[in-house]
C-alpha cells in the first residue's frame, strides 16, 4: 500500500507541484492545506503517514503547525519546506518536531530523498 | 522535470499576490502604524520568490528576495509608513510585475533590475540603522555601484 500524503503550502503552485513530485513517485496525495491551522485540522481528519509543510503560511504558520501536529501525534512526521535563508527557522520547526527539511527551489531527487529519509 | 507546465499557474498566482500587494501597500498609506499590511506583503512577496525560484526565473528572485528583506526589516522594528518607503515599495511591485511577465514569456534577459535591487538593499540598511528617513539621499547609481 502507497504511503500517505497531506500536503501544506499557501501557494497552489508549490501544492501542485510538490503533490506531482510525491504522486509520480507512487504516494497518495491525500489532502491538501493552505494555512497552518488547515493543516492541523486535516492531520486530525486524515491521518497521513506524512506531512509537507511550508513554514511562512497565513492564519497559523507553519511551525505552530507542526507543534499543534506533534501534541496530537508524537509520531507524526513532518518534512518542512522552507526557502533560502530560513535557516533559524528550519532549527525552530526541528525542535518543534519536525522530522527533516527540504529547500526551495524543489529538485525532484531532493525532496525523495528527504521523504525516505523521514519515512525511515 | 518539465518546468513550462506550471508556467500558467505562476502567473496566475504571481498577478494574485501582486494584485493583493498594491492593495496592501494602499491600506498601509491609510494607517501608516499597522503591522497587518506589512506581513501580508512580507508573505506574498515571500510566496512570488518562492514560485520564482523554482521556475528558475533568477532576476525574478533577486528582486523578490530584496524586497522581502526590506519588509522583514519593516515588519521585525514596526517601522511606520513614510512616503518614501511607499514610494519605493509601489516602485518594487511595479518592477516585480514586469519581471514576472517577462520571464513567463522567455524575455527575462530584458529585464533591468540593478537599479531598483539597490535602492532597495539601501533602504534596508537604512532602516536597520534605524535611518528613519530611508531612500531619498541615495542616488539610485551610487546605490547600484555599490551593489555590484
Amino acid at each position: 500500500m502507497s504511503h500517505t500524503v497531506l500536503v501544506c503550502d499557501d501557494a497552489i503552485f508549490m501544492r501542485t507541484m510538490i503533490s506531482d513530485i510525491l504522486a509520480q513517485a507512487g504516494f497518495e496525495i491525500v489532502g491538501e492545506a493552505e494555512t497552518g491551522s488547515q493543516a492541523v485540522e486535516k492531520y486530525r481528519q486524515l491521518k497521513p503517514d506524512l506531512v509537507t509543510m511550508d513554514i511562512v503560511m497565513p492564519d497559523m504558520g507553519g511551525i505552530d503547525a507542526v507543534r499543534e501536529i506533534v501534541k496530537q501525534d508524537p509520531d507524526a512526521k513532518i518534512l518542512m519546506c522552507s526557502a533560502m535563508g530560513q535557516q533559524a527557522l528550519v532549527v525552530e520547526a526541528i525542535q518543534a518536531g519536525a522530522k527533516d527539511f527540504v529547500v526551495k527551489p524543489f529538485q525532484p531527487s531532493r525532496v525523495l530523498e528527504a521523504v525516505q529519509r523521514v519515512l525511515g | 522535470m518539465d518546468l513550462s507546465q506550471y508556467a500558467e499557474l505562476f502567473l496566475a498566482e504571481s498577478r494574485e499576490h501582486l494584485s493583493a500587494c498594491n492593495q496592501l501597500l494602499l491600506e498601509w498609506e491609510r494607517q501608516p502604524a499597522g503591522l497587518t499590511p506589512v506581513s501580508g506583503l512580507f508573505r506574498a512577496v515571500h510566496t512570488v520568490k518562492g514560485m520564482a525560484a523554482t521556475m528558475g526565473y533568477a532576476r525574478v528572485t533577486d528582486l523578490a528576495h530584496r524586497m522581502e528583506s526590506l519588509l522583514d526589516v519593516l515588519r521585525r522594528g514596526a517601522h511606520p509608513a513614510t512616503d518614501q518607503l511607499l514610494q519605493l515599495l509601489f516602485r518594487a511591485r511595479d518592477a516585480l510585475e514586469r519581471a514576472v511577465e517577462l520571464s513567463v514569456v522567455g524575455r527575462e534577459r530584458e529585464l533591468e533590475v540593478a537599479e531598483i535591487v539597490a535602492d532597495l538593499e539601501h533602504a534596508a540598511l537604512r532602516v536597520a540603522a534605524g535611518k528613519v528617513g530611508t531612500p531619498a539621499e541615495a542616488p539610485s547609481e551610487a546605490g547600484a555601484a555599490w551593489c555590484r
